[in-house]
């Protein structure tokens, strides 16, 4: 009987998996294909598509020749992506860190309140903040520029809530020992608080890194020139008529949030808080 | 030690990937243009092959630029765009006198000064993307 549910338990897991993985396999599968194979396939014309095949009738490069060396559009997009993303997740975490830091253990006026307003606009969707943002960036002169989009991310509210929360667990004794043998705030941050958070700040990387990648809505309302805008809009273009090439981008578009993935996968699997128990 | 090795090879295949990448799209142009039919154009030019007035609008072209069946042929007109991009645009023309460099020819889609292509390294079809090579 304990063998039967077991057995059920993983046929589910494995239909559950399968089902979230559907996705992948079908872009990597499509990207493989031919432009001929990848159009007659997502053929629209009679209200459904004709058939979802996984396997190429001729296994083809073609679509990454295209992307890599005849488009280099989809290159400049890919880059615009890097522009937007990297300098946001580098002025996110450093600033979350610092301001959680204070946040949680400095002692200074209307703290409590001011990390209300900041929970306050963690609530808020982001379709409620962009108008007013639109605003502030063309008063600044910030329209169709990048800054436009790394700026309101580098202040963004979660990654201070998500640090102010593991720095709120490392106990009052050890810093306050330190500020006795004559450390400043700063060593103090540095040299306590930050090796402590090491799997807080490498999950904010994570998730600001793929919030960011994946951004749509910002630059469509904040750049005019299609040039500026990142692949996460050239992908999710589906008016596109060059299907095969954006299953091939869809691929590229994934390698380095994956890497990224893997890099941090061992901080992240380790608890939260690294509490030096010696 | 097996995540400390995945860890590291995740880091190196990244860096290795952002610097590809990073070379491909700062020679795209260059590669783009390499890997594009190479075509000589010569301009069109007005007037016919004994040098008499025409009634209508009259055009020479070379031989080779004409891909001629009877009376009638195919040529390609290449236009840039604003962006620095060449394309091809095929166009029927009525082949009225020929002699042994040129045809003399009518059409509604020529007029004096357009570039049409007269050698190309590889075969070209209509809306081809190519790339012009100056004489030398």
């Amino acid at each position: 009987m304990k063998k039967t549910l077991k057995v059920i338990k993983y046929i589910f897991l494995i239909l559950i998996t399968a089902v979230f993985l559907f996705p992948v396999v079908y872009m990597i599968a499509c990207s493989f294909m031919s432009d001929s194979q990848v159009s007659s396939m997502l053929d629209f014309t009679n209200g459904e598509y004709k058939e979802i095949n996984l396997i190429p009738e001729m296994f083809s490069l073609e679509q990454y020749y295209q992307v890599f060396f005849r488009r280099p559009e989809y290159l400049l997009k890919f880059w615009n992506s890097v522009i937007i993303t990297f300098p946001t997740v580098i002025g996110q975490v450093v600033v979350s860190a610092l301001a959680a830091f204070a946040f949680a253990k400095l002692k200074f006026p209307f703290r409590d309140k001011l990390f209300f307003v900041y929970i306050v606009l963690l609530i808020l969707p982001l379709q409620v903040t962009l108008v007013p943002n639109y605003i502030v960036l063309d008063n600044l002169n910030l329209l169709n520029n990048f800054l436009a989009i790394i700026l309101p991310g580098t202040f963004s509210a979660f990654g201070i809530c998500l640090l102010r929360q593991s720095i709120k667990y490392i106990p009052e004794s050890t810093i306050e020992a330190a500020r006795i043998d004559g450390a400043s705030y700063f060593k103090i941050f540095t040299n306590i608080i930050l090796p402590q958070i090491k799997g807080g700040l490498i999950t904010l990387t994570l998730l600001c890194f793929i919030d960011n990648w994946n951004v749509v809505e910002q630059p469509l309302i904040y750049f005019d020139d299609e040039a500026m805008y990142p692949l996460s809009i050239g992908l999710s273009d589906i008016s596109n008529s060059d299907y095969g090439i954006i299953f091939a981008c869809g691929v590229m578009f994934m390698i380095i949030p994956l890497l990224i993935y893997l890099y941090g996968q061992r901080d992240i699997d380790s608890p939260f808080i690294q509490v030096d128990k010696s | 030690m097996k995540k400390d090795k995945l860890k590291k090879y995740a880091l190196r295949f990244g860096i290795a990937f952002l610097i590809a990448l990073a070379l491909l799209t700062y020679f795209s142009t260059t590669i783009d243009n390499i890997l594009l039919p190479q075509v000589k154009v010569t301009e069109v030019t007005y007037g016919t092959i004994d040098g008499e007035q025409s009634r209508d609008d009259r055009y020479l072209l070379p031989l080779s630029a004409v891909d001629a069946t009877g009376n009638t042929g195919t040529v390609f007109v290449a236009k840039t765009d604003e962006n620095n991009k060449t394309t091809v645009s095929e166009v029927t023309v009525d082949i009225k006198n020929s002699d042994d460099l040129y045809y003399e020819v009518t059409s509604d889609n020529i007029y004096s000064g357009m570039e049409v292509v007269y050698s190309t390294s590889k075969s070209i079809a209509n809306g081809d993307r190519v790339h012009i090579v100056e004489e030398e």
